[in-house]
Formats: structure tokens, C-alpha cells, sequence
């Protein structure tokens, strides 16, 4: 990841949910994860594109609705199925007023560690957030102004 | 930027999901405020009911399937209330339509579009605004 950029994704009654985009792409990551997603995967995909539209027009964000993953301000969210479910979509979640979607992945149970860091689908995406993170925290960037500016960060290393 | 892979998931999300996600999110956000209100950490309000905090953890994930059982526990260890059905409302009757049972066509009829106020019960002096333009009657067409 060299630059990234941040699109506002879905705006709600209770709350927008921002996502980010890598390297130029207008795609953003979570909907790559989306249309990438293999069908036996469908329904833990419906459940959370439920649940992400619940966030934003119903109920705002809750801690609860997230599990925090010890490394800056980076959530999964919480699957109906918690633990044995195989999809684990990351996030931003700056306390209870933003969400930035990072990317999603299929968590290999063949791998015996529980943890994000044990496993090499997962741990890109939440070191490419965590870098995304640090540098908006850093550089005191503007959310709402970086959307509406469509401006593009370098990051260097 | 809605994604049109983003749409065509939403709109294929069972009624079930909905449903489920509708009150098990609905519940988790009341204990959440509660909690707020009323205890300094999730760790007071285990105590309080008697729980552990990985239980707690669950309830206020939005995805937990709590039982009428529980939601009676909860409701009367914390003296509040957290699941109503029409007929905490006495004066409102659902409409419920056949159409899951019988196969003769319907028709919606609106009632006027007006924003009615419905006195819902004397004694405990609730009110509700109903937006009349909202409701519905559904009523089967004749087949000869």
C-alpha cells in the first residue's frame, strides 16, 4: 500500500459509514471483499450487510456490535455465528461516531491460532488499517473533509 | 456510493435476518443505555445480574438470541420495560392479512393521510402519534 483515500460509503439516519479505498482504486476494499466473497459464504454476508444497515438508520454504533482487535482503533464486527463464523470484516470504529470499512476475509479454522495475527488472509488487512489509522491520527486529518476533497494520502514505507 | 453488490445483498436478506437483527440490535442498544445510566462497567451490571461478563458481552453484541425467559428476568431485576406487543397498547389492533393463507387477491386501501392521536390507556396516561398515512387496511378484492 502506497496511498489511500476515503470514500463516504452509506449515509444514514443515525450514522455514515465511511470506507477506504488503496492505492487509486475506486473500488473500495470492502466492496472488493464483497464481490469476492465465495457464494457458500452468502448467508454470513447477508447477515452483515443487515447489520451495517441497521447501524446506520436504526441503532448507531454500539460497542457492543464490535470486538475490538488490541491494535489502534481497529473492530471486527460481530458475527451471528461469533467465533465458528469464517467471515471477518475490520474497521475503524473512532468510539461511537465513525466507522471506516477496511477489507474483509475468510478465516482458515485450519489454523489453530484464534487470533487475527496468526493468520496470512487476515493480518495484511488489519496492518494496512493500522497504518491507515496511525497516519490519519498523525497527520490530524479531517474526515468529512478528506471525503469531500476526494484527497488521496501517501504513505511512505 | 453505494455499491450495487452492497444493494443486491440488502435486498436479498431474508425477513428472518431482518427480523432477528431488528430486535436482537433493538435490546442490546436498551441494556447498553441502562448500563450507561446506571452502572460504571459492564462488570457492576454482570454483578448486579447475576451474570458473567462474557454473558453480558453476548446480549449487548446484537446478535444473541435472548428467550422471553430472559427478557422477563431482565425486565424485572432492572424494573424497566423492553418488549412491547399490541396489547400493552390496548386500543391498537394489528391488521393482520391472509394472504399467507389463502390465495384470493388483495388490495391496499390507505386510510386518510392524517396524523392521528390515540389515547392508548387511561391509566397509565400514554399517548401515541400514530401517522395515519402509514397505515393500511388490507382488504380481499371479490372473485366471482
Amino acid at each position: 500500500m502506497k496511498s489511500f483515500s476515503i470514500i463516504k460509503y452509506l449515509e444514514g439516519k443515525k450514522t455514515n459509514i465511511y470506507a477506504v479505498c488503496l492505492d487509486d482504486s475506486t473500488a473500495c476494499e470492502f466492496d472488493k471483499f464483497l464481490n469476492s466473497c465465495p457464494e457458500e459464504f452468502n448467508e454470513e454476508i447477508e447477515w452483515l450487510v443487515d447489520t451495517i444497515v441497521n447501524i446506520k438508520d436504526n441503532i448507531g454504533i454500539r460497542d457492543g456490535f464490535f470486538k475490538d482487535q488490541g491494535i489502534e482503533s481497529i473492530h471486527r464486527f460481530i458475527n451471528h455465528k461469533d467465533k465458528k463464523a469464517s467471515i471477518r470484516v475490520f474497521c475503524l470504529k473512532w468510539g461511537n461516531s465513525v466507522i471506516i470499512l477496511g477489507g474483509g476475509a475468510i478465516k482458515d479454522f485450519t489454523i489453530s491460532d484464534n487470533a487475527w495475527q496468526g493468520h496470512p488472509e487476515l493480518s495484511p488487512i488489519v496492518r494496512r488499517l493500522a497504518k491507515i489509522d496511525k497516519y490519519i491520527s498523525e497527520n490530524q486529518v479531517q474526515l468529512e473533509e478528506a471525503v469531500e476533497n476526494n484527497s488521496i494520502f501517501y504513505i511512505e514505507g | 456510493m453505494l455499491s450495487k453488490k452492497f444493494e443486491e445483498i440488502f435486498n436479498r436478506v431474508p425477513k428472518k435476518i431482518k427480523n432477528f437483527n431488528r430486535m436482537s440490535m433493538s435490546v442490546a442498544a436498551i441494556l447498553d443505555d441502562i448500563i450507561k445510566n446506571r452502572f460504571k462497567n459492564h462488570r457492576e451490571f454482570a454483578d448486579f445480574m447475576g451474570k458473567k461478563e462474557s454473558e453480558i458481552s453476548k446480549w449487548l453484541s446484537g446478535k444473541h438470541n435472548f428467550t422471553i425467559k430472559s427478557i422477563a428476568l431482565i425486565e424485572s431485576k432492572l424494573d424497566v420495560r423492553i418488549l412491547f406487543t399490541n396489547y400493552d397498547f390496548g386500543g391498537i389492533k394489528q391488521d393482520f392479512p391472509q394472504s399467507s393463507r389463502n390465495d384470493y387477491p388483495k388490495r391496499k386501501i390507505p386510510i386518510s393521510p392524517a396524523v392521528a392521536t390515540i389515547k392508548l390507556d387511561s391509566r397509565s396516561k400514554m399517548q401515541s402519534v400514530v401517522d395515519a398515512s402509514k397505515l393500511w387496511l388490507h382488504v380481499p378484492l371479490e372473485v366471482n
